[in-house]
């Protein structure tokens, strides 16, 4: 190898590494504008790219590197403060660097960087002439993130077609992509591994050889192990969703001449891809309601003593095994009244009383309540909030509304970090353990037999203020065993809250709650569908879990029977 | 005897660049920085003839460590390896003890030079 050949391997290696160190750290200074740390770094990274390629006499990304610096030597001087737009820039800039930096050491054609260098010269220039103008515009246009996601997938993500370069032995080479379902094959082939595990347990315990019990119980702890790689390698940065969010608040505030301040925030934060994915829509779904119905014109906030510009808000974050997202705006909030004079009118709601915040999403969330067009006007919200709740639901996630008038609006969405692992309540049913997704449960209690009512054909039980319709899990999944319990002893009971309505089951005995790992599960053809995939207990056992969905639409044949799996 | 020197850069590409330039003009690579702070304990470790100094490092960068080195050792005899556009920054490394510079990229030739008459 020749020296030339040494330098420019050196070369590509270490500039692959500072390229993707610049977009990590922009991502971070876009999210955080103050953090020094980022900004630094960003320019050590680019400066070291351009000392490295003026050295190779690679001209033409010494210069663009240079103009790259430039710009944050402005920042670092605190002659210029971060917003949105210079991330923009740089982010294109840095871009464009990769570009140059993977034609050079390939020897192909060269991009020609001119029009990017002079937007970069362009914006220091500017930095004398407006000072004022330049905060002014950067409220108007928060959104100024044109390429934003382009450039920041193509740096550090999933690597596109033809950018991944053999060769180029930099972090990006180390990365493939797989197919989800791969990783659903290779998570229920796991699961599988767990329940041989607990038949090896067993057979290991009655040999009583010491030996063999031990070489059990490490290839248990590899298995679970394994269970948590798995999960973690189908976890993703929600900015890969998240980027496209700004210009699609400022496209909507344009479209409705309101000025919006955007912030997101938490945009590290990573996230089972599936999840992702599903919850992508309804976050489209909020955030244009929130300019559309959230916020007020820039007349009316001038009058309620507000900014001009509205605030809106969405932020993720991590709670233990939950996720959190809020979508947040400080805008007109929900006017209770009208909401609910429009659902008596609508007949969706009787009798008078105070409502809760909550009670109120319930409201607006019904299907029937989104399709009266002037409802919007009036309540500041209520497009197809149903689709919203049904999404997040659908994850096993739920949908709280905090809302004040003249003050804001929230919607907080939790759910599970990935849909592979599930919170749920452990029953027993007939000597067989059952799961319900806790999101569903809203209440364990304990009930006299003689509490359940009769009507409609069917059983009933007041559940709080309301009358419930009781469904026995016993007898439903198996009728001789389901008869046994069927005396007026003391009821296990379980309420049940799907969409709008509530539902109460009957099981024999509590076992507490558990996070659990669901494994999809193959419905025999023609068997009723109450299950929706299978969990392996930690003793190795399978348990069904119950998909409580199906059970509410059940109802209307008390007599039907389903088999017991086992 | 070869000279012993002390290479300071972030860049491994620029390490080795400085090296090939030294070896082939007998000098003695006895250690290699990556930061500051790194340079300033190899120094002590290592007490060589000559220090390469690159100017932009992450830990401390390189007129701290300029500053420090000349703390412990007034004598020291340091090159800045400057990248362009970096007059400013070298004046500074100067006033705290640098004795000269050479601006990337480098010319073997005025390296070499550099560093003659800084030894001689």
């Amino acid at each position: 190898m020749s020296q030339q050949e040494k330098y420019a391997e050196l070369f590509a290696a270490e500039a692959r590494e500072h390229l993707a160190e610049m977009s990590r750290a922009l991502v971070v200074l876009e999210s955080e504008p103050g953090d020094r740390d980022s900004l630094d770094a960003i320019f050590r990274s680019v400066h070291t790219i351009k000392g490295m390629a003026a050295a190779m006499g690679y001209e033409v990304a010494a210069r663009l590197a240079h103009a790259i610096e430039s710009v944050l030597d402005e920042l670092r001087q605190d002659r210029r403060q971060v917003d949105s737009e210079v991330i923009d820039l740089l982010l294109d800039g840095t871009d464009q660097l990769e570009e140059v930096v993977v034609a050079t050491v390939e020897g192909e054609k060269l991009p020609d960087p001119a029009v990017t260098i002079e937007r970069l010269v362009l914006w220091r220039l500017a930095a004398d002439q407006a000072d004022d103008a330049e905060d002014s515009d950067a409220d108007s246009e928060p959104a100024e993130t044109t390429a934003t996601s382009r450039s920041k997938a193509g740096a550090i993500g999933p690597v596109p077609a033809g950018r991944g370069r053999p060769g180029l032995g930099g972090r990006a080479d180390s990365r493939v992509r797989v197919d989800i379902r791969r990783l659903d094959a290779l998570m229920n082939l796991i699961g599988e591994l767990a329940i041989v595990r607990g038949r090896l347990r067993a057979l290991a315990a009655e040999t009583g050889l010491n030996p063999l019990q031990e070489a059990v119980e490490r290839a248990g702890g590899l298995i679970s192990e394994m269970q948590s790689e798995v999960i973690e390698s189908r976890m993703v940065p929600v900015w890969q969703v998240f980027d496209r969010f700004p210009r699609l608040v400022r496209d909507a505030a344009r479209k409705l001449d309101k000025e919006v301040e955007f912030e997101m925030s938490g945009k590290n934060l990573e996230l089972d891809r599936a999840l992702l994915d599903a919850i992508s829509d309804p976050l489209v779904h909020l955030l244009r309601n929130a300019v559309d119905h959230g916020l007020e014109t820039a007349a009316q906030r001038a009058k309620a003593g507000k900014p001009a510009a509205g605030r809106i808000e969405l932020a993720a974050r991590r709670e233990k095994s939950r996720v959190i997202i809020e979508v947040s705006d400080d805008g007109r909030g929900i006017d209770r009244d009208a909401v609910l004079k429009q659902a008596r009118a609508q007949g969706l709601i009787d009798g008078d009383g105070t409502t809760s915040d909550q009670e109120l999403f319930r409201i607006m969330a019904r299907p029937g309540f989104s399709t009266v067009e002037n409802v919007t006007e009036l309540s500041g919200r209520g497009v197809g909030l149903n689709v919203v709740e049904d999404a997040i639901r659908g994850l096993g996630g739920s949908v709280e509304l905090q809302t004040e008038k003249g003050v804001g609006t929230t919607f907080r969405m939790e759910m599970p970090v990935t849909l592979a692992i599930l919170r749920a309540l452990l029953v027993e049913i007939g000597g067989q353990v059952y799961a319900i997704p806790a999101t569903f449960t809203r209440e364990s209690i304990e009930l006299d037999g003689t509490a359940v009512a009769r009507a409609h054909g069917r059983e009933w039980i007041r559940w709080r203020e309301d009358r419930v319709p009781l469904l026995r899990l016993g007898r439903l999944f198996d009728a001789e065993r389901g008869s046994e319990v069927d005396s007026d002893d003391l009821l296990h009971v379980v309420a049940l809250e799907f969409g709008s309505s509530f539902l109460a089951v009957s099981v024999d005995r509590f076992l507490g709650e558990e996070e659990i790992v669901v494994k999809p599960f193959a419905m025999p053809l023609g068997a009723v569908p109450v299950f929706s995939g299978a969990t392996v207990r930690p003793n190795g056992l399978a348990a069904l879990v119950i998909d409580v969905g199906s059970l509410a639409r059940w109802p209307e044949e008390p007599d039907a029977r389903i088999p017991l799996a086992s | 005897m070869s000279r012993t020197v002390l290479i300071v850069d972030d860049a491994m590409f620029m390490r080795t660049m400085i090296a090939d330039i030294l070896k082939g003009a007998d000098f003695e690579v006895v250690g290699e920085a990556s930061s500051g702070v790194e340079a300033v304990q190899k120094y002590r470790e290592l007490k060589p003839d000559l220090v390469t100094m690159d100017i932009v490092m992450p830990d401390m960068g390189g007129i701290d460590a300029v500053r420090e080195i000349i703390k412990e050792d007034p004598d020291a005899r340091i090159l800045m390896c400057s990248a362009m556009g970096q007059q400013g920054l070298v004046v500074e490394a100067i006033q705290a003890g640098a004795r000269d510079f050479v601006v990337k990229p480098f010319q073997p030739s005025r390296v070499l030079e550099a560093v003659q008459r800084l030894l001689g």
